[in-house]
């Protein structure tokens, strides 16, 4: 159970990376507001990893 | 051309460039060495770089290298800023996931994920991905002491010969145009006579595919196969439906080919398929 809430999450904030990973991608917004989402990148990455970490330890108890 | 170097890993390749200076503008970019010494990534990505090279308008494109893993890799869109007048590509160096560290892991997410999505919007020239694993099963790395030499020196002489044949008029065939938005890149190479190729970086869903052939002048003058033998290699890659084409020149070493594989997808990194697979 506990593993395919993790899995969810993953799956969800992957996608909210993709999103910001695009957003930053068009170029828009001040010198200020891209280092602000690249700060956000690196705190998502952390999770995503953290997550990642998780589901492969406990890879057997499916 | 420049040849710009950040961090560790970087700054050693860039520097190797440095007895053709003539050619090359070299840029190097490591803590206190160009850029002011930080603690963690998100403050190397903070600071402002200024570039003070003289001569740097006569180079209109460069190749930055850079590995993903470290700290400092932190400022390499802050690098590309300050570079943005030049059409860059970028050298990514994916570093070894299975002995990384959760920080390394964290900063090749960021910097792997952005950099592609930056050349998929233009904003630099391509994105070149090469696997260190991969690297290292190629080069072979021999004693501790000399195994970053050695991968280091790998990756040079290999630019080394891209820009040759881009720079010498090929005996035969022509060097293949890319389309806009093929920009996610890396390399293959093989010996000609058994056509194993070895890739840089397992390319997903590539599209397009550009072989540099080059033949020994003894096969170039003698064997009547060599053409195609060429043929028949691209021919084999067209029908997995990637356009390909090759060009020929001449060469001192024992027939081989270097290849580029293009694409226009984002790549997944490893930790990501495998925990995809569980």
């Amino acid at each position: 159970m506990n593993r395919k809430r993790i899995q969810k999450e993953l799956k969800d904030i992957i996608e909210v990376e993709k999103k910001i990973l695009f957003a930053l991608s068009t170029g828009e917004g001040t010198e200020k507001e891209v280092k602000f989402v690249v700060e956000k990148l690196f705190e998502i990455a952390d999770y995503i990893v953290s997550l990642e970490n998780f589901l492969e330890r406990t890879k057997n108890e499916d | 051309m420049i040849i710009a170097g950040l961090g560790q890993a970087g700054k050693s390749i860039a520097k190797l460039f440095k007895p053709h200076s003539k050619k090359y503008k070299i840029l190097i970019f490591d803590s206190d060495d160009g850029l002011e010494k930080r603690d963690n990534v998100e403050d190397y990505d903070a600071q402002d770089v200024k570039i003070n090279a003289r001569g740097l308008k006569s180079h209109p494109d460069g190749i930055l290298f850079v590995c993903g893993s470290g700290k400092v890799a932190g400022a390499t869109l802050r690098v590309l800023e300050a570079l943005s007048a030049h059409r860059m590509t970028v050298v990514y160096i994916k570093p070894d996931l299975e002995f990384a560290s959760r920080e390394e892991r964290m900063r090749h997410r960021v910097h792997f994920h952005v950099l592609q999505e930056y050349a998929r919007s233009g904003k630099i020239d391509e994105m070149i991905i090469i696997d260190n694993k991969n690297i290292i099963k190629m080069a072979g790395t021999g004693a501790i002491k000399n195994y970053f030499e050695k991968v280091n020196y790998f990756i040079y002489s290999l630019f080394q010969n891209l820009n040759y044949c881009l720079n010498v008029e090929q005996e035969f065939g022509s060097i293949h145009k890319i389309k806009n938005i093929s920009r996610i890149s890396t390399i293959g190479l093989a010996k000609l006579d058994d056509a194993k190729e070895k890739m840089l970086f397992e390319l997903d869903k590539i599209t397009e595919s550009c072989y540099y052939m080059n033949i020994e002048e003894e096969d170039l003058d003698n064997d009547e196969t060599i053409l195609k033998t060429c043929q028949q290699i691209v021919r084999e890659n067209n029908e997995k439906g990637r356009e390909s084409s090759f060009a020929i020149w001449t060469a001192s070493d024992p027939s081989n080919y270097i290849v580029k594989h293009y694409t226009h997808y984002i790549q997944e990194d490893e930790q990501k398929k495998n925990t995809k697979r569980t």
